[in-house]
Formats: structure tokens, sequence, C-alpha cells
């Protein structure tokens, strides 16, 4: 269980980005944040494993504060959390299974680390993580060579491969296209359904209603909505985005799209 | 023939993929545990590597007799003198370092006038070539020129090809001993590394501007000038500084050819010659001040420009 009390964030610039925000999160859920561009969305997510420290508040995730973790403590936390990121992050010279692999290196000392040793046991778990997206004959293959949707699923296997109890996305399908954006968006799905928490930024409001089981909606810093998809209505996007939605804020008619299981151009 | 040149590529391609993986992405997997044991072994490779690495080591360090420097003893006594000598910061050091000690020059013979005759050498040399290097530059971009763009680059190639002291000694016969051959020698050298740097940073620019300007009917002149130049005038800068900080190491070095009048290398020799370790340890103080002073000053220009 996710709990955030009174949690307060100020860049060094004096932007203040989140003010007294308070939110419980089960575990299981599959937890959408929409909102404007700057409002905050991206803060919150990346505050709930400390890639952004914050300045009052509390951030409890399964009993522990990790607002005031330091060093390993800390380390030890953020390896139950994985993230995915819009632009995949992989490192792209390298080949796919040392990417996943990547997940592991929070269970590793430094020095194990030198020389890149993982046991027989964390291979097969990536590899097992590959799998389970259809990539895994591109085990071997350098990152870069892949497209984006692949690249995407391998940031989803890493993330995996660490074991999480929580997955945090920061806008996982603003950089794909529509028919890959469903496909690794069912991807989502499927890990939810294997019990993992998921919290992610949503630009497109139509793709939170269908995927999500929780939609909270953040404007200037502050939750303005917290509910069931079915309850957002074009009320609820007036108080949030302070304007009926955009055509560039809905992907269309979802349910038209064709998700893609093999890239087009492979 | 087809399959004959395939059945020739098979046993290099099943190395390839033993050692460094099926990176082609054309084999497929049944299972996580196939393709476990599919794996590439680059530890194999890697230790393959390193036993090279360490048999070259050895046998270079060999044949140039690296173990004979044990046959030389150390005079551990007179090294200590030199150095206490190096190190004593009494009056004469300062009046030598300032330019008051007429025995040692005067004000031309000092520290203090030889390290900004060494700084307005690299300066100059370094502004010159600043400037020359920004045509051959843009001259020597794949990207714009295509394969034209070969002329320029291998002119760079060729003029840093000669080390900037080989090029003084050279000149010194065409200009005799004078900062000018110290100057020219830098420049023309800086020009050869300046010029690839540009051409790099001109490479991994943003098109779309150049192109705009194309399309609205800019020749390839007016396309640089108010497409390209303003974007990559910062990288330019700030390549030019970090050539300024190479130079004025290199600087300190030509007045040991170069001689009178040309900064402070040449005090370094003629004390390291007659012994005179005090003045030696002035010197260096000065070379070391100098640097400092410029690294600091590049650094924080090339953060203004680039911000």
């Amino acid at each position: 269980m996710i709990e955030l009390k009174h949690v307060d964030k100020v860049y060094s610039n004096g932007f203040k980005a989140l003010s007294d925000v308070n939110l419980k999160i089960e575990d299981g859920e599959f937890v959408s944040i929409i909102g404007l561009s700057g409002a905050g969305k991206s803060t919150l997510v990346r505050c709930i494993n400390r890639l952004n420290d914050v300045q009052a508040g509390e951030i409890i995730i399964d009993g522990v504060d990790i607002a005031t973790l330091k060093g390993k403590a800390l380390r030890v936390q953020r390896r139950n959390i994985g993230m995915i990121f819009q632009s995949f992050n992989l490192v792209k010279r390298s080949n796919v299974i040392t990417n996943v692999l990547a997940g592991r290196v929070g269970y590793h000392s430094t020095f194990e680390t030198i020389f890149g040793i993982y046991s027989k046991e964390e291979k097969l778990l990536a590899l097992q993580s590959l799998d389970k997206f259809g990539i895994l004959d591109k085990a071997y293959v350098r990152a870069n060579h892949l497209s984006g949707g692949q690249q995407q699923r391998v940031a989803l296997a890493r993330a995996l491969t660490q074991e999480p109890h929580l997955i945090l996305a920061d806008e996982p399908v603003a950089s794909l296209d529509p028919a890959t954006t469903i496909a690794v968006m069912n991807d989502f799905t499927r890990i939810n359904r294997m019990g993992i928490t998921i919290i992610a930024n949503m630009h497109h409001v139509d793709l939170a209603k269908k995927y999500s089981s929780r939609i909270i909606g953040i404007k200037a810093g502050q939750i303005v909505f917290d509910g069931r998809p079915d309850e957002v209505t074009d009320e609820v996007t007036m108080k949030i985005y302070g304007r009926a939605l955009n055509k560039n804020e809905t992907l269309g008619n979802i349910d038209d799209i064709e998700p893609v299981t093999e890239d087009a151009h492979e | 023939m087809k399959q004959f040149l395939e059945a020739l590529k098979k046993p290099f391609l099943d190395i390839h993929d033993y050692f460094v993986g099926d990176t082609r992405g054309i084999k497929s997997y049944a299972d996580p545990i196939s393709a476990y044991q599919a794996r590439p072994r680059r530890w194999i490779m890697n230790l393959i590597f390193l036993a090279t690495f360490i048999g070259v080591f050895i046998f270079m360090s060999w044949q140039i007799d690296i173990l004979s420097f044990g046959d030389r003893p150390i005079n551990w006594e007179y090294t200590g003198r030199i150095f206490r000598t190096f190190f004593t910061w009494d009056g004469d050091f300062w009046a030598y370092f300032f330019g008051f000690s007429e025995a040692d020059g005067g004000w031309t013979g000092g520290v203090l006038y030889n390290i900004l005759i060494t700084f307005a050498i690299t300066f100059i040399a370094t502004l010159i070539a600043f400037f020359i290097a920004i045509p051959f530059g843009i001259l020597a971009s794949h990207r714009i020129f295509g394969k034209w763009a070969y002329i320029s680059e291998i002119f760079l190639i060729l003029i840093r090809t000669i080390p900037e002291i080989l090029l003084a000694l050279f000149l010194i016969r065409l200009s005799g001993y004078h900062v000018l051959t110290a100057i020219i020698a830098l420049a023309f050298h800086s020009i050869g590394m300046i010029g690839k740097l540009y051409a790099d940073q001109i490479d991994g620019v943003d098109f779309g501007p150049m192109e705009a300007l194309e399309s609205s009917g800019g020749n390839k002149f007016q396309q640089i000038r108010y497409g390209l130049l303003p974007q990559v005038m910062p990288n330019f800068i700030s390549v030019g500084l970090y050539r300024l900080d190479i130079n004025i190491r290199t600087g300190t070095m030509l007045g040991l050819i170069i001689q009178q009048d040309a900064g402070i290398g040449w005090n370094v020799l003629l004390h390291f010659s007659y012994g005179k370790y005090q003045q030696l340890g002035a010197d260096t103080l000065g070379i070391i001040l100098l640097i400092v002073l410029v690294d600091l000053f590049s650094s924080f220009l090339r953060k203004v420009v680039t911000k």
C-alpha cells in the first residue's frame, strides 16, 4: 500500500510543483494521473521513488516512510519499485539482455557489478521477462536496432526483472504511434493482473479511462479529482484542464485501433 | 555461387554468434531455457583480449628495456638539495619572479614578464586559428558538402600531422628566432585540430533551420550564415577555448626552442642547464599560475557562452 501524506515539493527556482498532496493507493490498483503539462504529474510520480526529493510530508510504501531514507536503505526500497520512462532510457549500445539485467543491480554489491556477473537464475528471470512480452528472440540484439514499441517492452521487461511490487510510468506511451500504444497498454494491463500496482502519467484521457482502475486529476500541484474512470465526465475534465478536451488529448476511438504485435518495419 | 558464399561465411558467423551473440536477431528461441543456452560467451572473448594486451605490454616493456632503470643509482642527497633550493621562496625568489633582479635580466628576464609573453603568443595564435578554421571546418562537414568535404578534411589532417615543436624548428630556418615563428607554428597546427572539431560539431547539429532557408530560396552561403552559424557559434567558441587551454601548455614548450623573447620556456631551459634551481622553481610556479588562471577563465567563459 502506498500512502502520501501532506507532500510538498518546491524546486530550487522557487516553483511549487506539489502542495499538500494526500493519496492512498491500495495494492493491485492501476492508477492513471492526468493533467496539463507542468501541473505536476511527472513530479508526483518521480517523488514516489524519490528521483525528486520532497520538502515536506511522508511517502509510506509498504509501511516504510521513503521520504526520509538515505543511501543504502533508500536503494533497497527503490529496487521494489520499477520505473518506465517516456524515452525508454535504455543503454542503446548494449544488447537487450544486458539492459534487462540492469534491473537486478539493486540486488548486487558494487564489486559484483564491476565484472557484470549475474547468476544463472537472474539470467533466466530476465529471459522469462522478455518472453512475457514476446521479444525473447531479440535477447542478444543491440537495443538501438529495435523499434520504439519493442524498446518500451525491453524497458518493461527490465522493470519486471526487478521483481517489483509497484511500477511507476512517466508518460510511457507518449512517444509511440497509436497502434503500438495500444499494444504497450495491453502489456501494462497484463503486468497489473500479475498483482503489481501501476501508477502512470497519461497524456491521453481516453487511454487513462479505458485502461486504469482509478484516475487522479492534478492541477497546479494539487489533486482536484480522484475517482473511477466512469466518473470522469466533461465537467471533471473541465476542472482538470480548465477547458473542454482538445482533440490531441484523446486518441480517437480506441476500440477501432488494432494493436500491433510485430512492428511493421521489422 | 551464392550458396557457396553463404557456406563460406557460415563458420565466421557461427564464431561471431558464439562470442558476441545473435546481434542480427535472426534466430528464434522456443523458451527461455534454450535462449539461455544460446547466450554469448563474451567473457571468453574478453579474456582473450585481456591476455593479448598483457602479452603485448610485457613484450614491449622487455624490448625497450624498462627494468634497466634500476641499474642507475638514485642520488637522494643531491635530489633533496635541488628540491630544497626549488622551494626556497625568499626575497631573491620573489625579486626574480616580479622582475626586480638585475642579475637575472631585470623586468624582461623575470617570470611575470615572460608568462605574459607566453600568454600573448598563445592567445594571438589561438585567435588566428579560431577564425581561419571556420571556413575549413564548414567545408569539411560531410553533412553539408558530401564527398567534397574530403578535400578540406584531408587538408586539415595534413596540417595537423606535424607537431608544433617540429614545425617551429623548421620555421626557425625561415623566419628566425622570433615570436612570430612560435605564433605561426601554434596557429598552423591549431587550425588542423580546431577545424576537425568544428566539422564534428556541425555534423551533430539540427539541419532543420538550414532546410527552412533552402525552401525559401536561400543559397548555400545564406543557409550557413543564417541557419547554421548561429547554432554552432557557442560550440565553436567552446572548442576555441579548449584549444587555448591546450595551446597554453604547448606555448610554454615553444619558448624552449625559440629562445629569447618567446616566453617562459627559454627561462626554464636556461635555468635547468646552469643548475639555477631556485629560478627554475619560480619559473615553474609562474607556469602553474598561468595555466590555472587560463583554465579558470576559459571554463567560466565556456559556461557563459554555451548556456
